[in-house]
């Protein structure tokens, strides 16, 4: 993977992982959340797994989600994870970003002219 | 010992958080690698490979650790200064059950009968221990007040 993937994925994995939170409108666990990036991206979101709880676990920090174990004791547990209505909010915000800079950027490098054309 | 275990293991030795954290993150990595272990020997791998190749799309347990170390480290400052701290002050108690103010020796042989003594030098290392989960902090300075404790038994003439 060249390295402006690399940057693109690691400065994307917040926003792609509220937006499907958001999207799927239920609590989802880790291995969830990483299946269905995966699925919805064709393997272009294909993390080192492990790598993703990390960051699943900031986002809780920062309030923009809870999180809480599913299942009984001695089952299979799992924590899952829910938008909050910060989460909610960051998201329109990031959202909102991505448009304005994925539209300069297109205008900058003409992708859009030569798709046009 | 599987991959999975390693894997674990080494995620865990870059761990210092609070217990009730640090059991949390890894029940959590320990549920995920079940899953895909299942779901790869539902898909039909030996239980062998299935373990590898978890291991494999998991990540390396290093590097996992340290980013999982950094994004908790910072939620318990307060106990975390409290875990470092609290084994010095009673590190220092126990320096003042031995010795008097001018550092000499005030018959160490009748202190080690003080019940008090080992309950102080006890907490000392059990109270970080279990509470905190801080083992480096305790261990360390457990080890460093005994370790002058028994250099000035020895050598009188070295004053702390």
């Amino acid at each position: 993977m060249s390295s402006i993937q690399q940057q693109m994925r690691k400065g994307t994995t917040t926003v792609v992982i509220l937006k499907l939170l958001a999207d799927e409108g239920v609590p989802m666990h880790g291995y969830q959340i990483i299946r269905q990036l995966e699925a919805q991206s064709g393997g272009y979101f294909s993390f080192k797994e492990g790598l993703v709880y990390p960051r699943l676990h900031q986002l809780e920090r920062e309030g923009l989600l809870s999180s809480e174990w599913e299942g009984k004791p001695g089952t299979r547990r799992r924590k899952v994870y829910r938008m909050t209505q910060d989460g909610l909010c960051r998201l329109a915000e990031e959202l909102d970003q991505w448009r304005r800079l994925s539209s300069t950027l297109n205008q900058m490098l003409g992708v859009e002219q030569e798709q046009a054309g | 010992m599987s991959h999975i275990e390693r894997l674990l293991e080494q995620i865990q030795v870059e761990l210092d958080l609070d217990r009730a954290t640090e059991q949390e993150v890894m029940a959590e990595m320990r549920a995920h690698l079940e899953e895909t272990v299942a779901e790869a020997i539902a898909a039909g791998l030996s239980q062998d490979d299935a373990f590898a190749q978890a291991a494999a799309r998991f990540g390396p347990g290093q590097e996992i650790g340290q980013a999982l170390q950094a994004t908790h480290v910072g939620w318990g400052t307060a106990e975390a200064v409290v875990a470092a701290g609290l084994p010095v002050l009673l590190a220092l108690g126990l320096r003042w059950l031995l010795f008097a103010p001018d550092g000499t020796a005030i018959g160490w042989e009748q202190v080690l009968a003080r019940p008090a003594f080992w309950v102080v030098a006890l907490s000392a290392l059990l109270i970080p221990l279990f509470k905190f989960h801080r083992w480096r902090y305790a261990l360390a300075s457990w080890g460093f007040f005994w370790l002058m404790t028994l250099l000035t038994t020895w050598w009188p003439a070295l004053r702390w």
